[in-house]
C-alpha cells in the first residue's frame, strides 16, 4: 500500500528542512515545512538535533505529532494520527569525499570515472593512469599520504586486455593491506567484467571492496548509471562514519540516506520522463555544499555536482575556479574589489550569514550569478549535441528550467531571482523558469521510490512558484535592431504587440493564474527555438510573477567593459524587471 | 534557534584531544605535565616504500628466495644490511637501500618502508595529560583563558604575549617589530603587509595574533614557520573588545597558540590560552545553545562586524535594508545603540 502522510528529511550543510506530505481531499499536498540549522561541530555533535529541531517547528506549524511517547518516530501513523506513514531522508552536508581514480587511458575510461564522481558531492585529489610516470612505489606512498574516502578503478573494454588494469590496481591492494581499519577506502571497480574476479582476489581481503559495471564496456558507450547507484550507497556508508547522527538518522528511515543531489536529479529525470517535452528539463540546485546542475534530455540524465561551486565554506576558494572580475562585473554600486574580496573569504567563514546591506546582498546575487555560471558551463560538454541547441556554446532548449537553493528563494524580490538567472544561464528559445521556493524538488525524488503518485500530484499543485516565461531569441544583428515581432493575446481578450529590438530586455504583464497565446514572429534569421533561424510560431503560457520576459540582449551576453557604461545597463535592466 | 558559539573567557577548563591522523606511537603518560610545544604522540604521516625484487637481485626463481632471506617481516634495517643471499660463486646479495623496515614479503618480493622522520604532534596547551588514546594521542587538559580564533596556519607556537597595539584596529608594520620581540608571541590589530609576515619570521616571533588579515596574504602565512591565528576574519576588522581587553590584561603572560584549522565537523578551532593552572575555571560547556535574551553576542558581519553587544530581544522575522526578511534580534552594541540583526549574523560568547 502506497505511503498516505510523507515526512522527508533534507540535511544540508546549512540547513535542516523537514517537509510534510499528506493526504487532503483525496490529493497529495504539500503541508508544511520546519527548518533548523543543521547541527555539527563544536557543541553541535550530532545532526540529529538539528533533525529533531527541524521536526519540532513542523510539529508546532502543522498540529501533529511525528515522536511517540519514548522519543522515537512513529512509524506507520497510528489511528489517532501520532506519526507517519513514510519516512525519508536526503543529505547534502558533509565535506566533499576525496577521490583517488586508478584508470588506463585520460580521454576515455578516465574521464568516465571523473563524470562519475561528480555525480556526487566529490575532490578528486589523485589520477593514476598509464601515462603516470610515477613509480609504483610513488603511487603506494600517494594513497598512503591521501588517505582517500573513495578510489575508483576503471579501464579495459570488455573484451579487451586484462594485465594492465591489474597491474594499475596493484598499489590499491598494497596501500589497502597497510591501512588500518577504519582508513580503509571505499574501493570501486567498474572496469573490464571479465577481471572482476581477480579484481576480488587482490583486494576483496584487504579493501571495502564493491563492483559495478563497467563504465566503458566499449570505446563509443558509456554508461554511468548502474556505477552512480554503487557510488550513492558508498557515499552514503562514508556519511555515517564521518558524520555523527547519520547513521541512527538511516535506522529512523529504515532505508538508506539518499544524497540530495541524488534526490534531486531523480525528480528531474522523472519530469523529463512524464513531461514529453521535446527540450531538455534543466534543474539547478545552488546550494551551500556544492551547486548541482541535473539535465535531462527524455529521460537520459546527465548530473554534475560541483562543490567547487558552493556558496558555504568552501567559497574561498571560488577565485581558484575564475578571476575576481568575472563576479565584479555584475555589480552595478560602487564597491572596490578588496571588499567583494573580503567579502568572499568572510562569508566561507560565516556561511549561513544574511546580507544586511544593500551592498553585501549586491556582491552575494553577483558571487551567485558566477556559480551558476561556472557550474553551468562545466557541465555544457556533456549536453547532447545539435538536436536539443542552437550552437554548443549555448545554453541548450530548456522547458521547463527549475531551481532552487537559498540564495535565490531568500532573495527580497523575484524580479532579482529571475534576473539573477537569466544573467547566468542566459537561456536560448523560450523557456519558463520555476521557482522552487519551498525547497521540495531533493524531498520529491526520495520520495518518489515510496510513493509515485504523490510525486505526480504535488508537482501539479501551486507548491512552485512560476517565475515567467522567457523568450530569448539568438542571433547576431548590430545593436537597436528589431529582431522579433511579438504578440500575446490573453485569454480575457486583451492584447498586446511589441517590436524587440536587439540589446534589450523587455517585460510584459501576464498575472499569475491568467493564459495567453504568444504569436512570435523572429526577423533576421534569429531563432527562437521553433525549428529553424527564422521560424516562428504560437505558444501557449501561463501567467507568472513576472509575466514574459524578453531576452534579445545577445548570447553570449556580453557586459560593457567601461565600469560606468556597465552599471548603468545593469541598473537599467534591473528596472525593467522591477517594473 | 541554534546558536554559534565561541569562547572568548578569562577563565574556564579546557580539555582538549589530541590525536594523530593515523596510528602512532604515543610519547607522554596519563598525569604528565606538558607544554604547547612538547611532542605528546608521533607517527609516519608521509611514508616512503620501495618494492625490492629479491628473486632478481639473487638471480634465483620466485620459490627459492625464501631460503636465502636474512630477515623477515617488521624487522628494522641500517643502510647496507644485508636483505637476502649470499647466493653462488659470486655470492650475491640484496642490501638495504636505505634504513628502515621491511613490511610485506611475497612473490620473491620486499614491501620496505624507508625510515623518514616521523611527524610529531604537539599538545597545543600547556597542561595536564588526563587521558592516553590508544596508539593515536591524548586528552590534555588545563585551566586558563580562551579566545577561540577564525583562521589558522596550522602551527602552534608558544611564548610570552606582547601586544603592540593601542588600539584594537591598530595596523601593524613591519618596522614596529624589532629584536627585543624575539621569541614572544606578538597581538595587534590587523595586518595589510607581507613584510610583516617575513619579518616575524626572520627575527623569529613564536606567533602572531591579529584581528584580521588581508586574505591574499594568506598563501605568505602559510608558508612562513610562525603561527598565525585571525581572531575577526579577513580585511581591516578591529578586535572585539573582549578579545582586545583579554589579550591586553595578560600582556607579558605566557601564551600557546594553536593555529588549528576551523573545522565544523572535526570542532576544531584555532585557539589562544593563557594558562592559569592555579585557578579554578568553569567547566566549558558541550551543549547545544539557543538564542535567548540577555546573552553576550558578537556580530559576524558588517555592520557592525566584529563587535560586542547584549540580545535584548528576540523579535521574530524583520526586514533587512538589503530586503531580506528573517529572523533577527535587537542587540545592545558598544556605543549604546540598539541594532537588528539577522540571528544568522550572530553568535554566543562564553
Amino acid at each position: 500500500m502506497d505511503a498516505n502522510s510523507i515526512l522527508i528529511v533534507d540535511v544540508g550543510e546549512i540547513s535542516t528542512r523537514a517537509l510534510l506530505f499528506d493526504v487532503v481531499e483525496g490529493h497529495y499536498r504539500f503541508i508544511a515545512s520546519g527548518i533548523s540549522p543543521t547541527s555539527f561541530g563544536a557543541h553541535q555533535y550530532n545532526i540529529q538535533d538539528g533533525v529533531r529541531a527541524a521536526i519540532d517547528q513542523l510539529v508546532a506549524i502543522s498540529g501533529r505529532a511525528f515522536f511517540g511517547e519514548d522519543g522515537q518516530l512513529v512509524l506507520p501513523c497510528t489511528p489517532d494520527g501520532v506519526g507517519i506513514d513514510a519516512f525519508a531522508v536526503t543529505l547534502s552536508a558533509g565535506p566533499p569525499v576525496e577521490v583517488v581514480i586508478v584508470g588506463l587511458i585520460e580521454k576515455i575510461d578516465i574521464e568516465s570515472a571523473r563524470r562519475l564522481v561528480k555525480t556526487t558531492y566529490s575532490r578528486v585529489m589523485d589520477v593514476m593512469s598509464l601515462n603516470d610516470r610515477r613509480a609504483r612505489e610513488a603511487r603506494l606512498d600517494s594513497i598512503l599520504r591521501i588517505r582517500p574516502d573513495l578510489i575508483v578503478i576503471v579501464g579495459g573494454f570488455d573484451d579487451g586486455g586484462v594485465l594492465s588494469v591489474q597491474r594499475l590496481a596493484e598499489p590499491v591492494g598494497l596501500a589497502c593491506s597497510l591501512l588500518t581499519n577504519e582508513q580503509k577506502p571505499e574501493v570501486l571497480f567498474a572496469g573490464n567484467q571479465s577481471i572482476q574476479g581477480d579484481i576480488r582476489s587482490l583486494l576483496g581481503k584487504s579493501a571495502n571492496l564493491h563492483l559495478a559495471p563497467n563504465l566503458r564496456p566499449s570505446i563509443d558507450v558509456e554508461q554511468l548509471n548502474p556505477a552512480q547507484v554503487v557510488v550513492e550507497k558508498i557515499v552514503t556508508n562514508i556519511r555515517k562514519r564521518q558524520i555523527p547522527g547519520v547513521a541512527e538518522l538511516a535506522s529512523w528511515a529504515g532505508a538508506d540516506i539518499i544524497p540530495t543531489s541524488e534526490a534531486f536529479s531523480r525528480i528531474i529525470r522523472f519530469l523529463s520522463m512524464t513531461l514529453e517535452s521535446n527540450k531538455g528539463i534543466l534543474g539547478i540546485d545552488v546550494g551551500a555544499s556544492a551547486t548541482t546542475i541535473a539535465a535531462s534530455f527524455c529521460g537520459s540524465l546527465v548530473l554534475n555536482v560541483c562543490p567547487e561551486f558552493g556558496l558555504g565554506s568552501n567559497l574561498d576558494e571560488l577565485l581558484i575556479n575564475m578571476p575576481l572580475s568575472d563576479i565584479t562585473r555584475w555589480i552595478s554600486l560602487d564597491i572596490a574589489d578588496d571588499d567583494v574580496r573580503n567579502y568572499l573569504f568572510n562569508k566561507s567563514l560565516y556561511p549561513s550569514s544574511l546580507p544586511v546591506e544593500e551592498k553585501d546582498l549586491a556582491i552575494e546575487q553577483a558571487v551567485a550569478r558566477q556559480v551558476i555560471r561556472g557550474a553551468i558551463k562545466k557541465a555544457f560538454k556533456r549536453f547532447p549535441d545539435r538536436e536539443f541547441k542552437y550552437t554548443k556554446h549555448l545554453l541548450p532548449w530548456f522547458e521547463p528550467i527549475i531551481v532552487t537553493g537559498s540564495i535565490l528563494t531568500q532573495s527580497p524580490s523575484v524580479d532579482q531571482t529571475a534576473l539573477m538567472l537569466i544573467d547566468s544561464l542566459q537561456p536560448t528559445g523560450a523557456t519558463t523558469l520555476v521557482l522552487d521556493h519551498n525547497h521540495l524538488l531533493p524531498a520529491l525524488g526520495a520520495a518518489a521510490s515510496i510513493n509515485q503518485l504523490m510525486v505526480v500530484h504535488i508537482l501539479d499543485t501551486d507548491a512552485f512558484m512560476h517565475l515567467g516565461t522567457v523568450i530569448t531569441p539568438v542571433g547576431e544583428a548590430p545593436i537597436g535592431t528589431p529582431v522579433l515581432r511579438i504578440q500575446m493575446i490573453r485569454d480575457d481578450g486583451q492584447d498586446v504587440n511589441l517590436e524587440i529590438k536587439y540589446g534589450n530586455l523587455e517585460m510584459i504583464s501576464l498575472p499569475v493564474g491568467q493564459k495567453a497565446r504568444l504569436q512570435l514572429h523572429p526577423l533576421h534569421l534569429f531563432d527562437v527555438g521553433m525549428g529553424a533561424p527564422g521560424r516562428g510560431g504560437a505558444l501557449r503560457v501561463m501567467g507568472g510573477e513576472l509575466g514574459v520576459i524578453i531576452d534579445a540582449r545577445g548570447r553570449p551576453l556580453k557586459l560593457p567593459d567601461d565600469r560606468d557604461e556597465r552599471s548603468e545597463l545593469l541598473t537599467k535592466w534591473r528596472r525593467v524587471l522591477a517594473g | 534557534m541554534f546558536a554559534t558559539s565561541r569562547y572568548i573567557s578569562p577563565i574556564v577548563n579546557i580539555r582538549r584531544e589530541r590525536t594523530l591522523p593515523i596510528p602512532g606511537k604515543i610519547l607522554v603518560r596519563r598525569g604528565q605535565s606538558v607544554n604547547a610545544m612538547d611532542p605528546i604522540a608521533e607517527g609516519i604521516l608521509n611514508p616512503k616504500h620501495l618494492v625490492l625484487n629479491i628473486a632478481r637481485g639473487l638471480g634465483v626463481s620466485v620459490g627459492e628466495v625464501d631460503q636465502h632471506l636474512q630477515c623477515g617481516e617488521g624487522v628494522q634495517l641500517l643502510k647496507g644490511d644485508i636483505i637476502a643471499g649470499p647466493v653462488g660463486r659470486s655470492r650475491r646479495v640484496v642490501r638495504a637501500p636505505e634504513s628502515g623496515r621491511v613490511i610485506q614479503i611475497a612473490t620473491g618480493k620486499i614491501l620496505y618502508e624507508i625510515e623518514t622522520i616521523p611527524f610529531q604532534l604537539k599538545a597545543g596547551l600547556s597542561g595536564n595529560v588526563v587521558e592516553i588514546i590508544s596508539n593515536r594521542g591524548a586528552v590534555v587538559e588545563t585551566t586558563g583563558a580562551l579566545i577561540q580564533g577564525v583562521w589558522g596556519n596550522e602551527l602552534i607556537g608558544s611564548g610570552n604575549l606582547v601586544v603592540r597595539a593601542d588600539t584594537s584596529d591598530e595596523v601593524l608594520s613591519a618596522n614596529k617589530l624589532d629584536t627585543s620581540l624575539r621569541g614572544t608571541i606578538v597581538a595587534v590589530g590587523t595586518c595589510e603587509n607581507e613584510d610583516v609576515l617575513k619579518t616575524a619570521e626572520s627575527l623569529p616571533l613564536r606567533g602572531l595574533i591579529f584581528a584580521s588579515m588581508r586574505p591574499d596574504l594568506i598563501p605568505t602565512a602559510v608558508e612562513i614557520k610562525v603561527p598565525v591565528i585571525l581572531i575577526e576574519g579577513y580585511g581591516n576588522c578591529p578586535m572585539n573588545a573582549a578579545a582586545f581587553e583579554l589579550l591586553t590584561r595578560n600582556n607579558g603572560h605566557t601564551v600557546c597558540v594553536n593555529a588549528q584549522a576551523w573545522d565544523r565537523y572535526k570542532g576544531t578551532r584555532p585557539e589562544i590560552v593563557i594558562p592559569k593552572l592555579h585557578l579554578e575555571g568553569k567547566a566549558s560547556t558541550d551543549v547545544i545553545m539557543s538564542f535567548c535574551p540577555d546573552q553576550t553576542v558578537r556580530v559576524t558581519r558588517a555592520p557592525n562586524a566584529g563587535q560586542i553587544g547584549r540580545l535584548v530581544n528576540l523579535i521574530g522575522y524583520a526586514v533587512m535594508p538589503s530586503g531580506i526578511r528573517t529572523q533577527a534580534a535587537e542587540v545592545l552594541m558598544e556605543n549604546d545603540l540598539v541594532n537588528v540583526v539577522p540571528l544568522a549574523n550572530l553568535e554566543i560568547l562564553e
